[in-house]
C-alpha cells in the first residue's frame, strides 16, 4: 500500500475501497457457491474443451496463394 | 514460383491479422526483427499495432495472452524455441488448460512452438514437446508435417475456442516446399494417409512423416508396400484412421522425435493394442529418440533420432515376425 500511495497510484481511500469492494465481491461469490447444489458427476459433461470434437469440417478460411 | 512450410506459417498470420480484428501476434523479437525464423517478417509494419515484442519472460507472455483471449481476442504467441515453453508451463497446464473446465470461459490461445531438432542446435534448442502438453486435458495439440497443412492448420487453430499448442517443425522450415499452399485441407483431429500400403503401418507426425516416407520408398525395393499416416494432430487423436490402417496391414511402427518414455507414440501404440488387439499380426513397436538430451554436433545428433535406416531397421524386424 505504502508503495501505491508514494508513486502517487492510488490513495489511501482509493485502496480502503478497493480491499472493501473485493471483500465484498468474494464473500457473495462464497454465499452464491453455498447456495447451489453440488455438481452431479453422472451430469457433468466432463468436457475440459469448449470444442467438440470430431469436427465435421475445416474452417472456411481460404488460401491467399493462387 | 515455390512456398516453403515457413512461409505458409507466416501467410496464415497476415491472412488471419487481415481478416479477424481480435487476433494479435506476441513475441520475442517478432515486431522490429520479424521473429527468429521470420515467420512474421514484415508484418508489424503491415498491421501497426497489432505485432508485438516482449520482454524475455515465456511466463508473462502466456499470462497477458490468457487474459486476453478470455476478453475476446485471439492471441498468438510465439515461442522462440519449443523447448523455452517449459518456462511458461504453468501458464499453459495450469491457467491455460484448466480454464474452460473451471469456468465455462473458453481461452482461444495458440502457442507457436517452433519444436524438434536441426544439426547442430544442441539440447536447448531441438526439443519436442507435443507429448508433454497432449498429456494435459484441456489443450489441442497440433503438428504439421506439409506446407498446405502448416497454413490451414494454423488458421484452424486460431479458429478454434480452445488453447492450441501448434508444433511447428524448424528442419521443415525451409527444407519443405510446395508449388502452392492448396491442397487437400482436413479438419482438425483428422489424419491422413499420406502413402498406402499394406504389409504395414508408419503412424508418424511432424517432420518424421518424411522420414518415414523416405523408408517405404526404400523397402518398396524389396516388395514391401508400407502405409504412412500422418496424424497431424496428436490431440485429438485420430484413432479411427490409425486402426483402419492397422486393420488393412496387421502390423504397427508408431514413429516420433519426442523422447521414448512415454509420449504420443506410446499412446498410439496403447490405444491400438487396447482397441485393435485383434487386428494385429504382430506386437506393436516404437521408435522415437534416443533417451538422452539432444546432442549438439551434427554427427550425433543424426544418430539420436529416427533415420530412414533406423525406421528401415525397426520395420523389417516388424516384418518378420
Amino acid at each position: 500500500m505504502r508503495q501505491l500511495v508514494e508513486t502517487g497510484a492510488a490513495t489511501v481511500e482509493e485502496i480502503l475501497e478497493w480491499q472493501e469492494k473485493t471483500a465484498d465481491e468474494v464473500q457473495r461469490a462464497v454465499a452464491q457457491a453455498q447456495q447451489e447444489a453440488a455438481p452431479d458427476p453422472y451430469h457433468e459433461p466432463w468436457s475440459a474443451l469448449a470444442t467438440r470434437f470430431p469436427l465435421a469440417t475445416p474452417s472456411p478460411t481460404q488460401s491467399v496463394f493462387p | 514460383v515455390s512456398v516453403t512450410y515457413i512461409d505458409a506459417i507466416r501467410e496464415a498470420q497476415q491472412t488471419l491479422l487481415r481478416e479477424d480484428p481480435r487476433v494479435f501476434l506476441y513475441g520475442q523479437d517478432i515486431a522490429t526483427f520479424g521473429g527468429a525464423f521470420k515467420a512474421t517478417k514484415g508484418l508489424a509494419e503491415m498491421f501497426p499495432g497489432r505485432v508485438f515484442d516482449c520482454p524475455i519472460s515465456e511466463d508473462a507472455m502466456i499470462g497477458l495472452a490468457v487474459g486476453a483471449a478470455i476478453e475476446g481476442m485471439r492471441p498468438i504467441v510465439e515461442m522462440q524455441f519449443a523447448d523455452f515453453s517449459s518456462i511458461a508451463f504453468n501458464q499453459i497446464v495450469n491457467q491455460a488448460a484448466t480454464h474452460y473446465f473451471r469456468t465455462g470461459v473458453p481461452v482461444p490461445l495458440t502457442v507457436r512452438l517452433p519444436s524438434g531438432g536441426t544439426a547442430g542446435s544442441g539440447p536447448f534448442h531441438s526439443q519436442s514437446m507435443e507429448g508433454i502438453y497432449a498429456q494435459y486435458p484441456g489443450l489441442v495439440v497440433l503438428t504439421p508435417a506439409s506446407v498446405s497443412d502448416a497454413y490451414h492448420m494454423l488458421i484452424d487453430a486460431v479458429a478454434l475456442d480452445d488453447p492450441v499448442i501448434f508444433c511447428e517443425h524448424k528442419f521443415l522450415y525451409r527444407w519443405l516446399k510446395a508449388k502452392s499452399i492448396n491442397g487437400d485441407h482436413l479438419p482438425i483431429g483428422q489424419a491422413r494417409i499420406v502413402r498406402a500400403g499394406k504389409h504395414a503401418t508408419v503412424v508418424a507426425y511432424s517432420a518424421m512423416v518424411h522420414e518415414a516416407v523416405r523408408a517405404a520408398d526404400r523397402l518398396q525395393q524389396d516388395g514391401w508396400e508400407i502405409e504412412v499416416v500422418d496424424l497431424r494432430s496428436v490431440k485429438p487423436l485420430d484413432i479411427d484412421t490409425v486402426l483402419a490402417s492397422v486393420a488393412r496391414t496387421g502390423r504397427l511402427l508408431a514413429l516420433g522425435e519426442a523422447f521414448p518414455w512415454g509420449g504420443v507414440t506410446a499412446e498410439v501404440v496403447s490405444r491400438v493394442s487396447e482397441e485393435g488387439f485383434h487386428l494385429l499380426d504382430a506386437p506393436p513397436q516404437r521408435l522415437n529418440s534416443r533417451d538422452t538430451p539432444v546432442p549438439y554436433h551434427p554427427k550425433l545428433w543424426a544418430a539420436h533420432r529416427p533415420t530412414p535406416e533406423s525406421i528401415c531397421q525397426a520395420l523389417r524386424k516388424l516384418l518378420a515376425f
